[in-house]
């Protein structure tokens, strides 16, 4: 808890600097939260992320594809929750025990991510990440911003946030 | 985004709103005013319609929307014709009119994108259209404004009926214009409806929404609380076997302590004397330690319990509270109807009047936006199927006008009724027999057995259409399976009744707001789920070999009807448990007068639960239909029972296994009759009487009583004594007489506590008699457990 309270301030306290940082750094930088999944890291735009949290228990969700971990509880509303690992199907270990969930928001969207540990907030510079990456297929591609040299995965979370392919929406 | 961006878009949005507000207005008075009023009715329709363009028009103004602004006035110009008397309203006039608002709620959806040059050109012919009808000219080819339209309008010869002066009029605009700020005699007539000063303030509906999520987990912390007097109840019960081993010793400890005392030290003990001194001494003690923490326990449990009382009534009140914050009047919904109807007749060549009652019953938001598509549905179908064209009515000696009425009424225990009904042609049985005989494959042994009921039913089911073709309104026999899935899902029911030739009529059954219902929480697979009480009809444990193979298919036969049976498991696509006991739980559930029996690993208990929706990625899930949060906090999912019904449909049923001779032994939900006119009574029977997992249904006095218990299937009757109309005794008496009921267990509950009148009980055969002061829950369910 004490842990997450400290990445949600931080966030905070990122977020109403950002302005003053931009105009001392020239060139395009996004700020963003690394997390660990399994054995990759991810990074998600700190902008579409409204909260971290810690959670002890997700309700699996039977008649869903598998890329839906399952459901919480979060103040009241229920949010699903998303294995981007799954979603993008990046080959590698399953997670064996989710301990944070990122809620992760884009206009009437909101929905939780799962990671297995928050790496933390840093910045990154656009013309670092190199987009041509052989193990991204095109059906993820999209999602995907490109990888950094430090092998961090940038997710790009707005097209994911916007994409058909994440809403469930079936009759019988 | 910059400020003056911002701002914009937040003026925008209050725009929007307003202007909202402004359109429906502007419609439902037009429609209004097109049904001739009486005179005075009719200036004040005027005036409101001419002040509400005027807002409108100045509201757009304000943010810069010059294409509405240029509209509204020229809408405003031709209404303050008619004011003037300077023109008389015709058929064509309202059509303009009417078709003024369309194009103003089409620029409306435009609003924070360009304007394309088609909706642009179209907005420039409108205005020179009304500035045509403004001085009484007949405007050619209207239609040429709306796509839809071209179709209709074959006849209306009748020339203008206006002055025959165009041109003279035109040097009015100037004394036009200061007319708005002076607005004529009656300043407050902007809403006609009767108003009580209130005073009101606008809130966002998601702000609402937030305060009704909090307010909604403030009941979980009422369920947790029940759920932490149950861990209190369940270590107190642990000390109690303390008190218990404690006892069985007490003897042997007794005459250890007594061989202690003893001066003279025999051989043995005195080795260890000491010991066993030290021993007992701790023994002791540890016994009045336990003592205490049991008295702490103990005062914990019961002040948990009071606070549970306590909190969770505020928490109901609280809720009640918020609830009714968030119900808004039915007209909200309805009032956009008249003008909807009135635009699908047209195309339809259809002439069509609408009329609502009951709009201003009031009813949860939540139910009212998801009421929407319904309604509509059946509507539409109405206009469709249901009301001939004009040439037929006339044949048939109907009013050329076909009336479609929808009919709100407020009924008892929190629900509303919805009935809408038509004048038209009914729906064709025959047809419909034809399509479920052929789509059901139904054997021509059958066929005499369907019911009319079982054929109109069937217009629920989705892929059925009696219409030989379909059109963009309906027939692609969709509409009717989501309504029945809407209602249900709602916790309602819907029905319909026809009549050849003459009606049809939907009855739609609804709560006035979703909070919490009854759940059975059960478990499929090591998980667990809540499925509605109101839907189940039995719950049922029966041996392995009682599950029989008809036709490939798993069946079950109760009470000499044949259900169906398939595995829960299955269709939620879960990992089978496997089974050893020889023995299957089964829960069956009822559908519109279907039975269908799902196996599962067994039923935890049931509950009182609060549905949530999923977000947005879950839009739609098959077969689970929402969450809701237990009082550990647990999230379950809710099952989506209809969902189910046609998953089962699919399903292989694999459960089967051959056997005959089926005896189903009935595990939970015994049903309960409860008779007091007293409702503090009534509730506290009803409470302990459901605590304890039976059904109960209540009446409020004999008469009432017997009339449930004929409706009603009935395990056994608790009935007062003195009551109005008809009392216990003569209950009793009139139960007895009734040779179906003769042996129903009747228990008499009172207040009287003399000899005669419990004489007078057994007398007229009251299979017992509990004393109000001796009463006592224990003794009450005691008695029913051995009597049923």
């Amino acid at each position: 808890m004490k842990n997450d309270k400290k990445t949600i301030l931080k966030q905070r306290a990122d977020k109403l600097s950002i302005s003053l940082e931009k105009k001392v750094v020239s060139g395009e930088q996004i700020k963003v939260l690394e997390f660990l999944l399994s054995t990759e890291k991810y990074a998600i735009d700190s902008t579409y992320i409204n909260e971290v949290i810690s959670i002890s228990e997700i309700t699996p969700l039977p008649c869903t594809p598998d890329f839906i971990v399952g459901i919480i509880n979060l103040r009241g509303k229920i949010i699903s929750v998303m294995d981007i690992k799954k979603f993008l199907s990046i080959s590698g270990a399953d997670t064996a025990n989710i301990k944070k969930v990122i809620i992760v928001k884009h206009s009437d969207i909101e929905l939780g991510i799962i990671a297995d540990e928050i790496l933390g907030n840093s910045i990154i510079q656009l013309n670092e990440i190199q987009t041509k990456v052989t193990s991204i297929t095109d059906v993820n591609k999209n999602f995907i911003t490109g990888v950094t040299n430090k092998k961090l995965i940038v997710l790009d979370i707005k097209e994911l946030l916007l994409s058909e392919k994440i809403i469930i929406n079936e009759e019988i | 985004m910059d400020k003056k961006q911002e701002f914009l878009k937040k003026m925008l949005a209050t725009f929007r709103m307003e202007a909202e507000e402004n359109i429906d207005a502007l419609s439902a008075y037009l429609i209004e005013l097109e049904k001739n009023p009486d005179e005075s009715r009719k200036s004040e329709l005027i005036e409101v319609i001419y002040r509400s363009a005027h807002s409108l028009k100045g509201a757009s103004r304000a943010v810069n929307l010059s294409e509405i602004e240029s509209i509204c006035h020229s809408f405003e110009d031709v209404m303050s014709a008619v004011k003037n008397d300077e023109i008389k309203f015709n058929s064509q006039v309202f059509d303009i009119l009417h078709k003024t608002v369309n194009l103003i709620t089409e620029l409306m959806n435009q609003l924070e994108v360009e304007i394309d040059t088609e909706l642009s050109s179209r907005v420039l012919s409108h205005i020179e259209d009304l500035s045509m009808v403004e001085v009484g000219l007949e405007v050619e080819n209207i239609s040429t404004n709306n796509i839809k339209e071209v179709v209709v309008k074959p006849e209306n010869p009748k020339p203008a009926t206006q002055n025959p002066k165009p041109a003279t009029q035109n040097p009015k605009p100037e004394t036009r214009n200061p007319q708005p700020q002076t607005p004529n005699p009656k300043p407050k007539t902007r809403n006609p409806k009767p108003q009580t000063p209130k005073q009101t303030i606008r809130v966002s509906t998601n702000k609402l929404d937030n305060l009704l999520f909090q307010a909604e987990e403030m009941l979980s912390l009422k369920l947790s609380g029940i759920q932490r007097t149950k861990n209190l109840q369940k270590i107190l019960g642990k000390f109690s076997v303390w008190n218990k081993e404690v006892l069985s010793v007490l003897t042997s400890t007794n005459s250890i302590k007594r061989l202690l005392d003893k001066k003279e030290t025999g051989n043995q003990i005195s080795i260890n004397k000491k010991d066993i001194s030290e021993v007992v001494q701790f023994y002791e003690w540890a016994n009045s330690y336990i003592k205490e923490i049991e008295k702490d326990v103990n005062a914990l449990r019961n002040f948990t319990h009071q606070e549970v009382y306590t909190t969770g009534a505020k928490i109901e009140t609280l809720l009640e509270d918020v609830k009714d914050l968030i119900t808004v009047p039915m007209s909200t919904l309805l009032d956009v109807f008249p003008k909807m109807i009135r635009d699908i007749a047209k195309d339809l060549g259809k002439e069509v009047e609408l009329i609502i009652e009951g709009d201003n019953i009031e009813i949860d938001r939540r139910i009212l936006e998801k009421l929407r598509t319904p309604l509509i549905h059946i509507l539409r179908n109405s206009i469709d199927y249901g009301i001939e064209i004009p040439e037929i009515r006339s044949n048939s000696n109907k009013n050329t006008t076909g009336t479609i009425s929808l009919k709100v009424e407020q009924l008892e225990n929190n629900k509303i009724e919805i009935l809408i009904s038509d004048d038209g042609a009914g729906i064709d049985l025959k047809k419909l027999k034809q399509l479920y005989i052929k789509n059901e494959n139904i054997s021509d042994n059958d066929i005499d057995s369907i019911t009319d009921a079982d054929c109109i039913n069937y217009i629920f089911r989705s892929g059925i259409s009696t219409s030989g073709i379909v059109t963009d309104l309906s027939g692609r026999g969709l509409g009717l399976a989501i309504v029945l899935e809407t209602v249900e899902q709602l916790n309602g029911t819907i029905d319909v009744e026809t009549e050849k030739g003459k009606s049809t009529t939907f009855r739609i059954l609804l709560p006035t707001s979703i909070v919490t219902f009854r759940g059975i929480l059960l478990e499929v697979s090591g998980r667990e789920f809540v499925v509605p009480t109101s839907k189940v009809s039995r719950v049922l444990r029966l041996h392995n070999n009682e599950i029989n193979t008809i036709k490939n298919k798993a069946t079950i036969s109760f009470n000499g009807e044949i259900i169906p049976v398939a595995s829960l498991s299955e269709i939620l696509e879960l990992d089978k448990q496997s089974n050893s006991s020889g023995y299957v739980h089964i829960i069956v559930i009822e559908i519109k007068g279907k039975q269908v029996g799902f196996v599962i690993d067994r039923f935890i208990e049931e509950q009182e639960v609060l549905v949530k929706n999923f977000n947005k990625q879950l839009t739609r899930i098959r077969n689970i239909s929402g969450a809701t949060v237990l009082g550990s906090g647990k999230v379950v999912p809710v099952l989506n029972i209809s969902d189910l019904f046609k998953s089962s449909l699919k399903s292989t049923g694999t459960v089967s296994r051959l056997s005959d001779n089926a005896k189903p032994d009935e595990l939970v939900q015994q049903s309960i009759l409860v008779v007091e006119d007293s409702i503090t009574s009534r509730t506290l029977l009803k409470n302990i009487l459901e605590a304890a997992n039976y059904k109960v249904t209540t009446a409020i006095d004999g008469l009432e009583g017997f009339t449930k218990l004929k409706e009603g299937n009935f395990n056994a009757v608790v009935s007062d004594v003195e009551m109005p109309r008809m009392n216990g005794f003569e209950l009793t008496a009139k139960i007895r007489a009734d040779k179906k009921h003769a042996e129903l267990p009747v228990i008499l509950v009172t207040s009287l506590s003399k000899r005669e009148d419990k004489e007078k009980g057994i007398d007229v055969g009251a299979s017992a008699y509990i004393v109000k002061s001796s009463f006592d829950q224990s003794n009450l369910l005691e008695i029913l457990e051995r009597l049923i």
